[in-house]
């Protein structure tokens, strides 16, 4: 498939979510509760391992926080644009950084000057890990303005940035996104790290663009 | 911490929303001190079933839609719709029994304005006096 053939996201995949998002946009009792039983334990999983430093107890209500609001407000996901899971991660992930910011701001209100300096390496810490350069780059980026830059990719090309962002490292679930997985290891292994480097290309070049650096 | 757990968790934050169920039957629960064994009890419920039956959206809308709601949940989790509607209903009145009426909530706020004697109302010893008041006599 074509990386801007237009085909909407539930063609390449699907994770159930958007039968589910119908059955909350048609307001069933039952709707909001299998929201949680399905992805609210795998939305924690996923921000544990990726927020192993920071607090357990706020990452689960991060978690709880989005899932109750999804619940009650399930327009907010469009299902054309990425995965039900896709969708809370990266809002979850923008809510942590959100959780963190109010963190330090209360902290910053009540820490004494002197010991700022000790803080100052939990708060640079990056979000992951920094083996990837690329990763460096995503880390600083900011969810809002980095959804103002969705126009500019396709569904499927949309699906690698957020793949990207969420740190994913495996092949096949590239492959996956890009409809390559009849293709031999070897093939699909230089097929996807094409495509990433097109599609982080586009995205930084776009960055630059709209904002003024990188 | 277990899936359970978790969707109990969920649960009570839940209650703080009238969207819903769990802001109902919590408070419910909490109104008639039951734990979670004693409302699944109340409830006819499966226990381990209680957190997801908490998570599913509060009944609403005119009595079809209402109706049509109570249905859904009870086929899900296997309960008796008359009772599940029965401790809606007692919930409900509940709720209304322990909020007072906005005009009280502004006396209450005058009151702390201006001071805890009002011109006309009973001084604290007053109210504890033996005397009947009118209302009484």
């Amino acid at each position: 498939m074509a990386p801007d053939s237009g085909h909407r996201l539930a063609d390449v995949e699907d994770d159930g979510g958007r039968a589910l998002h119908e059955r909350l946009l048609r307001g069933e009792p039952t709707a909001p509760s299998d929201l949680a039983n399905l992805y609210l334990e795998p939305l924690i999983g996923w921000l544990r391992h990726h927020y192993p430093h920071d607090d357990e107890a706020l990452l689960d209500t991060v978690a709880i926080t989005l899932i109750l609001k999804v619940g009650k407000e399930p327009a907010q996901y469009d299902p054309d644009r990425s995965t039900l899971s896709t969708y809370l991660r990266m809002a979850a992930r923008g809510d942590v950084k959100n959780a963190r910011q109010s963190g330090r701001r209360r902290a910053a209100r009540q820490v004494p000057l002197e010991n700022v300096e000790l803080r100052s390496p939990t708060r640079n810490r990056a979000w992951v890990s920094a083996a990837d350069p690329a990763d460096a780059v995503i880390g600083d980026l900011d969810d809002e303005r980095l959804t103002a830059l969705r126009e500019h990719f396709s569904a499927q090309d949309w699906e690698v940035v957020l793949l990207r962002i969420d740190g994913e490292r495996r092949t096949e679930r590239f492959a996956a996104v890009l409809g390559l997985q009849d293709r031999p290891p070897d093939e699909q292994a230089h097929e996807v790290n094409r495509a990433k480097e097109r599609i982080m290309g586009r995205l930084r070049r776009r960055w630059k663009k709209k904002y003024g650096h990188e | 911490m277990s899936d359970g757990d978790l969707l109990r968790r969920a649960a009570e934050r839940a209650s703080q929303d009238p969207f819903y169920l769990a802001s109902s039957l919590l408070a419910y629960s909490r109104a008639e001190r039951l734990d979670d064994a004693g409302l699944a009890d109340r409830l006819g419920c499966d226990p381990a079933s209680l957190p997801a039956l908490l998570l599913c959206r509060r009944p609403m809308g005119d009595a079809p839609m209402f109706r049509a709601d109570i249905q859904a949940i009870a086929e899900r989790f296997g309960l008796d719709p008359m009772r599940l509607v029965r401790l809606l209903r007692h919930a409900d009145a509940l709720a209304a029994s322990t909020v007072p009426p906005a005009g009280h909530l502004l006396a209450a706020a005058r009151d702390r304005d201006h001071g805890d004697q009002q011109p006309g109302a009973p001084a604290a010893d007053a109210l504890s006096s033996s005397e009947p008041d009118e209302d009484d006599a």
